[in-house]
């Protein structure tokens, strides 16, 4: 049965245990972070940083709100990434619905990075892997997952411990239990009421999010405002899903220029040209 | 904002180019020869000696740019339908094969008397030269679909992208094909007319494809529109309007229509043609370049 994390926005309170969780779980190295003046820790997901909050600040006429959200790979239930890579190594698991990386057989070209329609492309490339890791590994101590250089690195939905009756390191830690995990039926039923109970406090624009045309995703957020608020798209597709019309497309236009250019300007030479050599 | 992810640099969009480049060379040349009755022959020769070379450095490029280009037969031993990286890889093997060996094959031998027994095997050359240069279509579609199905709004918010980049390739293959004709011993000017008339047309048409794609991706409003203010009136403005639009594509226009109003009177001079065709190919190649690195700006 489909599993699904759920995230509440509303509760919530960017502490980032989730952040140190999937670091420790996974056995990621801290990020080097600049200190920006902001609560900011790692700016962006990269190849050792698969979970981040993010702070989004908005002004609206009658206050100010200061909105956490979760950014972490949604595990779509069609994954664009799986589609795009043409080395087959992007597995959705069938059991969990989660979308997973198979580091032995990525070759790093990053055509899943560019598909990914969320958070500027969720996979994120990783050149080396660090001395500690290799440490780690040497000491024969175990890393969910593998590590390969030079391929592309994401959240694995710590798919590990959930074959093994556990929640995934992120939403055990979650001390406000914003972070849910169960069967996928179960949370939605659980954000659906979360949200009507936040309509009822004023909470106008809560809402599930849950974008169909990616056919759903396994990571559902409850939010508190528009998704673009949040830096998700309002209607994210499966980017190959229209790969036929842009053939078309294309074939189209090799269509016309066989027709006008070549065909008139060519076939000219055939009656005035004829022997001209 | 999204940083750290510029992965894709210009080793790509030089593929990119080549690989439409070297499509184009083949069905360009098919087509001047099929519909002249012949009359154009030499032109789908020039072309078809031109596509293993370009295939070759393209490819080489593509590997060097994989983090792990020892590990490139997992895209060979992969069939993938959804993944155009996969689609890409069939097509130009077959592309590679009939329009990059076999034609340019028979050329040789008629050519240089090399491989006696393709002699004169009119229909067979024929046959091949026509799969490649349907393959050739293929791989100069692949490289647009391929960056068209992303979600990168410059190149995936329209389905446009396609036609432009086809277009753009096909200029490019008549530009290099007459850059050839013109270095030859014996010119032939006729040739070199039709093929300087022809790419003005093309170049007309991918002019009005940029329209198309620019206007579709300004209506669609939001990120697309973003996406494309980037490069009309952005960080990418002057890529866009020196490099490519005047440089790539009105200067050649120029050069051509002017070779063509007095081709009647005297010979165009040689020089004016070989400008015409260097600015052709070095505006596809920016042509690629400003879709590359144009598209990282809004994500
Ligand atoms: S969010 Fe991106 S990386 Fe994650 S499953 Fe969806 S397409 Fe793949
Ligand atoms: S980077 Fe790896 S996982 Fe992503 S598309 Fe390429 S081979 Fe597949
Ligand atoms: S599910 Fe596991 S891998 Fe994914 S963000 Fe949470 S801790 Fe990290």
């Amino acid at each position: 049965m489909a599993k699904a994390i759920l995230y509440d926005a509303s509760k919530c309170t960017a502490c980032r245990a989730c952040y140190v969780a999937c670091k420790q779980w996974n056995v990621l190295a801290a990020a080097e972070v600049k200190k920006l003046g902001t609560y900011y820790n790692a700016l962006d997901l990269d190849g050792t940083t698969w979970n981040l909050i993010d702070f989004i600040e908005k002004d609206e006429p009658d206050r100010f709100r200061w909105l956490f959200i979760s950014k972490r790979c949604m595990h779509c239930a069609e994954p664009s990434c799986v589609n795009v890579c043409a080395a087959g190594a992007i597995k959705k698991d069938l059991e969990t619905g989660f979308v997973l990386v198979d580091q032995d057989v990525c070759i790093g070209c990053k055509n899943c990075h560019y598909a990914c329609p969320f958070w500027g492309g969720v996979p994120r490339f990783r050149g080396e892997i660090s001395e500690d890791e290799k440490e780690w590994l040497a000491h024969g101590k175990k890393i969910p997952g593998k590590r390969v250089a030079g391929t592309v690195y994401k959240c694995r939905g710590c798919i590990d411990r959930v074959q093994n009756g556990l929640t995934p390191a992120c939403v055990k830690t979650c001390p406000p239990g914003a972070l849910q995990f169960g069967e996928k039926e179960e949370m939605l039923a659980i954000a659906e009421a979360r949200v009507a109970a936040l309509k009822e406090r004023g909470e106008a624009k809560a809402q599930v999010y849950n974008p169909s045309g990616v056919g759903g995703t396994a990571v559902t957020y409850i939010l508190l405002d528009d998704p673009e608020t949040y830096g998700l798209p309002a209607d994210p597709r499966v980017s190959t899903a229209d790969m036929l019309t842009k053939w078309i497309m294309g074939l189209i236009a090799a269509g016309i220029l066989t027709v006008v250019p070549f065909w008139m300007v060519f076939k000219a030479a055939e009656a005035e040209g004829k022997g001209g050599e | 904002m999204h940083e750290g992810t510029h992965y894709w640099h210009y080793l790509l969009a030089i593929y990119l180019f080549l690989g439409g480049l070297a499509g184009a060379c083949a069905y360009s040349g098919t087509f001047a020869e099929a519909f002249s009755k012949g009359r154009y022959k030499n032109l789908a020769k020039i072309g078809s000696y031109c596509v293993l070379p370009i295939i070759a450095l393209g490819l080489l490029i593509l590997v060097v740019d994989l983090a792990r280009p020892l590990y490139f037969w997992h895209f060979i031993i992969t069939c993938r339908p959804s993944s155009v990286m996969s689609q890409g890889v069939w097509i130009l093997t077959i592309f590679a094969i009939t329009g990059g060996v076999i034609t340019p094959a028979f050329f040789l031998a008629e050519d240089r008397g090399i491989l006696p027994f393709l002699k004169g095997k009119e229909g067979a050359r024929k046959l091949f030269q026509w799969i490649g240069a349907i393959f050739g279509i293929l791989t100069a579609g692949y490289t647009g679909v391929l960056l068209a199905v992303k979600s990168v709004p410059l190149w995936s918010a329209t389905p446009f992208l396609p036609m432009v980049f086809v277009a753009s390739a096909t200029s490019t293959g008549l530009a290099l094909i007459l850059l050839i004709a013109n270095m030859q011993a014996k010119k032939d000017e006729v040739a070199m007319g039709a093929l300087e008339k022809a790419d003005s047309i093309v170049i007309v048409i991918e002019l009005i494809a940029f329209a198309v794609l620019l206007i579709a991706l300004s209506g669609a409003g939001g990120l697309a529109a973003d996406a494309a203010a980037v490069i009309v009136s952005g960080e990418y403005a002057f890529l866009f309007w020196v490099g490519v639009v005047l440089i790539g594509l009105l200067a050649p226009l120029a050069i051509e229509l002017y070779s063509a109003s007095v081709a009647k009177k005297a010979h165009p001079p040689a020089g004016l043609t070989t400008l015409a065709s260097v600015l052709v190919l070095v505006g596809g190649l920016l042509v690629r370049w400003l879709f590359m690195y144009g598209g990282h700006v809004v994500r």
